[in-house]
């Protein structure tokens, strides 16, 4: 037990000092991926044909929705609805959003 | 299989009639058919997956007992997962070996609505009787959103029913509105559907005319093609395409161009079905346009965050374990005892020879080895439902996501893996909730490199006789637990590499896709908890019983023959001058000294003694002579024995793994020159073959039935096999080149 509690240690330390998102933010502008815990975007488009696009349309994630992004970084969890869920960054990138109330 | 229970058993099924139980996953689909049919179901695989397969007796009411099949939980019928592929397959009767279905009951979860709706605008397609459940509206209703079940009826020209199934409310109006829709010959209202593009529907119309469809299977035809030009390089597609010949395939894309014009065809259909379902609720549902914060957002605020989270992660995972260990060993104990006291009641019914051998070695043997698991394995499965059911294990998988994409698997695979620490056999059966198959595949293959709980023993004895009870780097760390983590760490260390090797090679492919839904934290229903422990403890014994026993009896088969009459004889005349000697308390020990080293005898002249000698030249660069051979090639069946066949091997009867007369028989024993033949080289490297070793066959067997084939399960032998070798002699090698050896 005790073995197993030093190796929970070190895991626990390893994740809590993991990368942060914003080392990896390339060009997130205008994507959920861009926005910050707690704010709300409108949906305008989503790029892409795989099954994780596929996936997420199924979900709601549509034109003209509202969604709240509730953790960012990797993966990112995003409210729609009345529905909850996480996806990588990579696929967060690809749901372009705009902020009601901002300009592009 | 076979059902449960003993009333409803007498009723007469209504062959006839087959209700199947659709939903999106985590809206209370099996806590409603445990209340729908109780403890009268039936749990089986669909062939050739390991999607699970539930059916129950349902009764209607009116005197009349039908099917109802509860379908695995799914989002859409686009079948992007195995478990979708079976809904779809199953609702458009194409599903091998099941009967076709007379009517749907659709549930839906009231917080969700709009979402939930997606599948049931799907199902309406099909022209099937539906009734829906709308679930937790009393929770709907706590968050602001008021729902018009009558008219959401009106709307969609079915009828709906609010229920609570965790407080099995709603439940007689079911029944009462299935039995109508069953028992009338058409549906009294005719359900809308979204209307898609007039291009499409006309394609549709044209091509499920082309495939045969008459008025009775019209609806199905219908949404085949529908489905097989939507899922572009999907499941659907690929029917289409067995169905009307790979030259449909240029075709196919002409009719997608036309529709579409180069958009994805499924944005097309997402935003022609949530358009409806707007229109569909715009009269029925009252709430508010903000997106809400409930409770279940609050706490996650702790659970998901960086630090917190990850630090309630490690406390949950703590307990689980703790409780796995510490709860089972009581258990485990009992277990042990009373397969031992049967052996010696029923043995002691039995004349010497080799039947009672079979029965008391072999099958009694056998059986406990396998049930003495069921106490882990139903702990780990009750924390597991419970988690579930509660909705924590998302939130698990999410934080884990990160370290398991640098391998390329995801978060969902953390589970599995945590498990086969306890035991690889429920670890593996937990990996069916991975949907991706490449990654399931991956998780399944290295599961068996967790340290699981019966290496423990091994552990215990070589690190209690060879390695040194002191401190190192001042007063922190005592050798013996460092050398203990080492173990435990070598299985997990060797897994990282594996997985990599494996996604890049056989089960190539990136990462894998990873989506995950957060369900709304709530109270786990105790009935669906218990059921799950209970099914999974039963489907345990049945599979692995019956593999493990088998192997267990060629395996004594290979330690008990050929017996030598000459060794025998010489012994019996050797223990009659014993017994004719005066002093009778000398005479006791004596005797039992002299059997023991009968059976040692025995053993080394054995098959598997023979087998033994045969591979030492193979062990000797690991450090080991025949005699630790002859226990590793014993304890293939399950690596637990290799203690017991130690204490038959130096003559001390039964020992287990704190014995300390077997850790000085083995400090004892030398080679022919007179050296030692353990040292600490030798029992690292005896360690390290067992934690890298695949020597379990109820692990075997349960890795053929998850992946449906013997090669994945051969494979998984082989490379461990290879691995355990390699890793043994590179450790015996270098830790004698270091001097360790004394």
């Amino acid at each position: 037990m005790a073995s197993l509690g030093r190796g929970f240690v070190a895991f626990f330390i390893l994740n809590v000092f993991r990368r942060r998102p914003m080392s990896e933010t390339v060009n997130n502008t205008g994507s959920l991926a861009g926005m910050s815990e707690g704010e709300d975007g409108l949906v305008e488009n989503i790029f892409g044909n795989s099954v994780i696009t596929t996936r997420l349309r199924e979900l709601g994630v549509t034109p003209g929705v509202r969604v709240r992004l509730l953790r960012s970084g990797c993966p990112t969890v995003v409210q729609v609805e009345g529905g909850r869920f996480c996806v990588r960054r990579k696929d967060a990138e690809s749901i372009k959003v705009r902020i009601p109330g901002q300009e592009r | 299989m076979g059902s449960l229970g003993s009333t409803a058993q007498n009723t007469e099924i209504d062959e006839s009639v087959t209700i199947a139980l659709v939903g999106n996953p985590n809206t209370g689909k099996t806590t409603l058919f445990n209340g729908l049919t109780g403890l009268f179901q039936r749990v089986g695989n669909y062939p050739g997956v390991t999607v699970e397969r539930k059916e129950g007796r349902f009764d209607l009411g009116n005197g009349r007992t039908v099917r109802l099949v509860d379908l695995p939980g799914a989002y859409s019928l686009s079948a992007l997962s195995p478990d979708e592929t079976i809904v779809a397959d199953v609702l458009l009767g194409r599903q091998e070996g099941e009967p076709p279905v007379s009517a749907v009951l659709a549930i839906v979860d009231a917080t969700n609505i709009q979402r939930n709706l997606y599948l049931v605008s799907q199902i309406l397609e099909l022209g099937l009787p539906v009734v829906l459940a709308l679930n937790m509206i009393d929770l709907a209703d706590s968050r602001g959103i008021r729902i018009e079940a009558g008219e959401i009826s009106k709307q969609l020209g079915v009828p709906v029913v609010p229920v609570c199934a965790s407080r099995k409310s709603g439940l007689p109006e079911i029944r009462a509105a299935l039995t109508a829709v069953v028992v009338s010959p058409a549906p009294p209202l005719r359900p809308t559907v979204p209307e898609f593009p007039d291009i499409l529907k006309d394609q549709v119309e044209f091509l499920s005319n082309g495939a045969g469809g008459s008025n009775a299977n019209g609806y199905v035809n219908r949404a085949r093609v529908f489905r097989g030009i939507i899922d572009e390089g999907g499941y659907a597609e690929k029917k289409l395409l067995e169905h009307r010949g790979e030259g449909f395939r240029d075709q196919l894309d002409q009719i997608r161009e036309n529709v579409s014009g180069g958009e994805p065809l499924s944005s097309l259909e997402s935003a022609v079905r949530y358009d409806w379902i707007g229109s569909v609720l715009s009269n029925a549902v009252t709430r508010s346009d903000r997106l809400q914060e409930t409770l279940s957002d609050r706490v996650d605020r702790y659970i998901t965050h960086r630090f917190f989270g990850t630090l309630i992660f490690i406390g949950i995972m703590t307990l689980v374990f703790q409780a796995i260990y510490a709860w089972s060993g009581p258990l485990m104990d009992v277990i042990d005892s009373s397969f031992a006291w049967i052996a010696g009641k029923v043995g002691s019914t039995m004349p010497e020879g080799a039947l009672r051998s079979l029965v008391v070695d072999g099958l009694i043997g056998g059986v406990g080895s396998v049930v003495v698991f069921v106490p882990q394995i139903g702990i780990l499965f009750l924390f597991l439902a419970l988690l579930e059911g509660c909705g924590y294990m998302s939130r698990a998988a999410f934080l884990m996501d990160r370290l398991f994409a640098r391998c390329g698997l995801s978060g969902k695979s953390f589970i599995p893996l945590l498990s086969s620490f306890a035991c690889a056999v429920p670890g593996i059966m937990a990996a069916r909730t991975i949907e991706d198959k490449r990654e399931r595949f991956t998780t399944i293959l290295i599961a068996p490199l967790m340290s699981c709980s019966a290496r423990l023993p091994v552990y215990t004895i070589f690190i209690g006789a060879f390695v040194p009870d002191r401190t190192v780097m001042g007063e922190w760390f005592g050798l013996q637990g460092l050398t203990l983590f080492a173990m435990y760490s070598v299985g997990a260390l060797v897994a990282i590499p594996t997985a990599y090797l494996l996604k890049r090679t056989l089960l190539g492919g990136g990462t894998t896709p990873f989506i995950l839904e957060f369900p709304s934290y709530k109270v786990p229903d105790l009935r669906t908890v218990f059921l799950r422990v209970y099914l999974s403890c039963k489907s345990f014994l049945e599979r692995a019983g019956t593999i493990i026993l088998a192997a267990a009896v060629v395996m004594w088969a290979l330690a008990y023959f050929p017996r030598s009459p000459d060794i025998e004889r010489n012994f019996e005349a050797r223990m009659d001058e014993v017994r004719s000697r005066p002093n009778q308390v000398a005479v006791e020990a004596e005797l039992s000294n002299l059997e023991a080293e009968l059976a040692s005898e025995l053993l080394n002249q054995s098959f598997l003694g023979r087998a033994g000698r045969i591979i030492e030249p193979a062990v000797r660069p690991l450090g080991w002579d025949w005699r630790i051979g002859m226990a590793a090639l014993a304890s293939f069946p399950a690596r637990e024995i290799v203690v017991a066949t130690l204490g038959t091997i130096y003559s001390l009867g039964d020992v287990d793994e704190s014995s300390e007369d077997l850790r000085q028989a083995m400090r004892n024993a030398t080679w022919e020159d007179g050296r030692k033949v353990f040292t600490l080289p030798v029992a690292l490297s005896i360690m390290v073959f067992f934690a890298l070793c695949a020597q379990c066959t109820a692990t075997l067997a349960i890795i053929q039935r998850e992946t449906q084939s013997w090669k994945w399960a051969a494979f998984s032998f082989s490379y461990m096999t290879l691995f355990a070798y390699l890793g043994a002699f590179a450790v015996y090698q270098l830790t004698t080149a270091l001097g360790w050896g004394g």
